[in-house]
């Protein structure tokens, strides 16, 4: 056998190892379809060479494959850079300098206390005034990098970007839906061959795809009230309300201050329809045993998809004595209108023996706490709300008119549930064969 | 086309899967290439008179444009991942070797070794398939091997190709 011989042997030896994985033709007719369905080529462009050791060590050793959610999103978040700049070659090349001699000076090192060995980008854009970058730093003895966006203004070099002036914000654990909140700007990553859909409020229908493919960016002045899909191979892996923050204009003739307001209105984001309302605005009466939710309190209200409302129960809590206070914010959904005059809602801000806030019907004059068959409190109705004793799950609240008849009934809302459309939040599992 | 498309996968995909390997380094990216070939031959399966020399074509232009997508990002990679697998065997550790030299090549360079030496293809053939001259297909083909011969050294080669009892 001459040299070239073995050569060509060896070659024919290494790539003997490899193992076909199952149904490559049933494989390749679902690739078509995709391709076809989406007018694109589904080229999810997978993996470094670090794959070789996950499939060749289990096919020598003769054991199935495994799906690892973690390293499969992982692999196909850093696949391949994306953004505006990330075919600019002469900007990734001077930040892919940059980033290797920030590693080899571990410089990223402070972040989390890790010895990074890597660092892959994952986007790069100028979006709005700003240039920006996402990138997945690798440790060693971690299969799941951190996440760490860099922020500078638009046009900044690729040493401004990753110099210590720059704007840094780190996250442990690349997630697959990797989401940047930079200087007002939004940028959502997702693994890449995943595609971005948008659905404008009110309708959840249709769903527009959005340009960009598998990532998706938003301006102050670009961020509506809508919802985000991602799909992956054919199967939706989020589908949930927007994650960019939303400023709203403060609505006239409010009983709150503009800042009270702004501040509350910060948390209703993009899953509203429309700037949140103040229903009601007041003082909660009094105290119950220990605690207290005394103070000046407004309910904001705004409607979700599926005509279901998101609250916020905002109370300014003054400590005495020696002053100060804490603001209590208390966030829940009903299905119910909260500004609708007969709304009869209970609300319990934590469950550590804090008293009910009980938000009554409009002609109420009292309401009370009713556990089976036994009357456990009973409240005047003062300014729409009224005070009841902490009580057990199955508690009913009951309103009553001047004449003693009871004109509703409810039980307490669930801070922090969750109801109307479903989200989806699914990243396990690897695609169903079609 | 259907049954004549599956039974043709059925009886070359294991070659096209090796071949891929070689020219990607990667099982996972081996595997993705010739997806992607077959997709693009299936939507011009009866229009191709010889789908293994089109899958060849396709998956060589594939990895030479994305290989040159990827070489930026693999400069910031410290230490290759495969380097860092440890396996006892030393067949393993010596495949890795061959493994590395190979991904040494310029992707041009590797498709025709891999196109001349694995699949056994022609000068003439492999010329027609990357669209250059048949002296140019020789040129880069020795050169290729030299480079690997450099890097494996007599011990390894001899060593790789005595595993394979066929080639004893």
């Amino acid at each position: 056998m001459t040299v070239d011989e073995r050569v060509g042997a060896a070659l024919r030896d290494l790539a003997a190892t490899i193992t076909p994985l199952p149904d490559p033709a049933g494989r390749a007719y679902t690739r078509l379809r995709r391709s076809r369905r989406r007018r694109r080529t589904a080229a999810g462009f997978m993996a470094v060479v670090a794959i070789v050791a996950a499939v060749l060590a289990p096919h020598a050793a003769g054991s199935p494959q495994r799906w690892d959610a973690t390293s499969e999103w992982t692999l196909r978040m850093t696949s391949e850079p994306r953004g505006p700049l990330a075919r600019d070659a002469a900007f990734v090349a001077d930040l892919t300098w940059q980033m290797t001699l920030r590693v080899r000076d571990s410089e990223f090192a402070v972040l989390n206390k890790r010895a990074y060995h890597a660092a892959d980008l994952v986007f790069a854009g100028d979006v709005g005034e700003r240039r920006v970058v996402l990138l997945a730093l690798e440790a060693a003895g971690s299969s799941r990098p951190d996440a760490l966006w860099l922020s500078a203004p638009a046009g900044a070099s690729a040493a401004e970007l990753t110099g210590r002036h720059g704007l840094r914000v780190f996250s442990e654990g690349l997630q697959p839906l990797e989401i940047g909140h930079l200087d007002g700007l939004t940028i959502a990553v997702a693994p890449a061959g995943c595609e971005f859909e948008t659905a404008v409020l009110p309708r959840l229908n249709p769903w527009h795809p959005e340009p960009t493919q598998s990532y998706l960016v938003r301006t102050p002045q670009t961020a509506l009230p809508e919802w985000w899909r991602v799909e992956c191979d054919g199967v939706v892996r989020v589908e949930r309300p927007s994650m960019a923050p939303r400023s709203f204009d403060v609505p006239k003739h409010i009983p709150i201050t503009a800042d009270q307001y702004r501040a509350a209105a910060l948390s209703f984001g993009s899953e509203v329809y429309d700037a949140p309302s103040v229903v009601w605005a007041g003082s909660v009466p009094g105290t119950t045993g220990e605690t207290t939710v005394e103070g000046k309190g407004a309910l904001f209200s705004a409607q979700l998809v599926g005509g279901f409302w998101k609250n916020s129960l905002r109370i300014l809590i003054e400590q005495r004595p020696g002053g100060g206070g804490y603001e209590l914010d208390t966030q829940f959904t009903t299905t119910a209108d909260p500004a609708d005059p007969n709304r009869f809602i209970a609300v319990q801000p934590s469950d550590d023996g804090q008293p009910v806030i009980v938000f009554a019907p409009a002609k109420a004059a009292k309401v009370r706490a009713v556990a089976g068959t036994t009357r456990t409190d009973e409240a005047p109705v003062a300014g729409g709300v009224a005070l009841l004793t902490s009580a057990d799950a199955g508690t009913v609240y009951e309103a009553l008119d001047r004449s003693g008849t009871v004109i509703a009934r409810t039980e307490a809302v669930t801070p922090g549930a969750v109801v109307g459309r479903s989200w989806i939040d699914n990243w396990d599992g690897p695609a169903p064969a079609e | 086309m259907d049954a004549e498309f599956r039974e043709f996968v059925e009886a070359r995909y294991a070659e096209l899967l090796r071949v891929a390997y070689l020219l990607t380094g990667s099982a996972h990216e081996a595997e993705d290439l010739v997806q992607t070939a077959l997709v693009k031959v299936m939507r011009r399966w009866r229009r191709v008179d010889d789908p293994m020399a089109y899958l060849r074509r396709a998956m060589i232009n594939q990895n030479i444009s994305t290989w040159r997508r990827f070489r930026m990002r693999e400069i910031v990679t410290e230490t290759v991942p495969e380097r860092s697998h440890r396996d006892p065997a030393e067949l393993i550790a010596q495949r890795q070797t061959v493994h590395a030299a190979l991904r040494a090549l310029p992707p041009r360079m590797r498709a025709i070794v891999v196109l001349r030496y694995v699949a056994d293809l022609p000068e003439a053939e492999v010329a027609a398939m990357l669209g250059c001259s048949a002296g140019t297909v020789k040129a880069l083909a020795s050169r290729g091997l030299a480079r690997l011969r450099e890097a494996l050294g007599p011990v390894e080669v001899a060593a790789l190709a005595g595993n394979r009892g066929g080639d004893r």
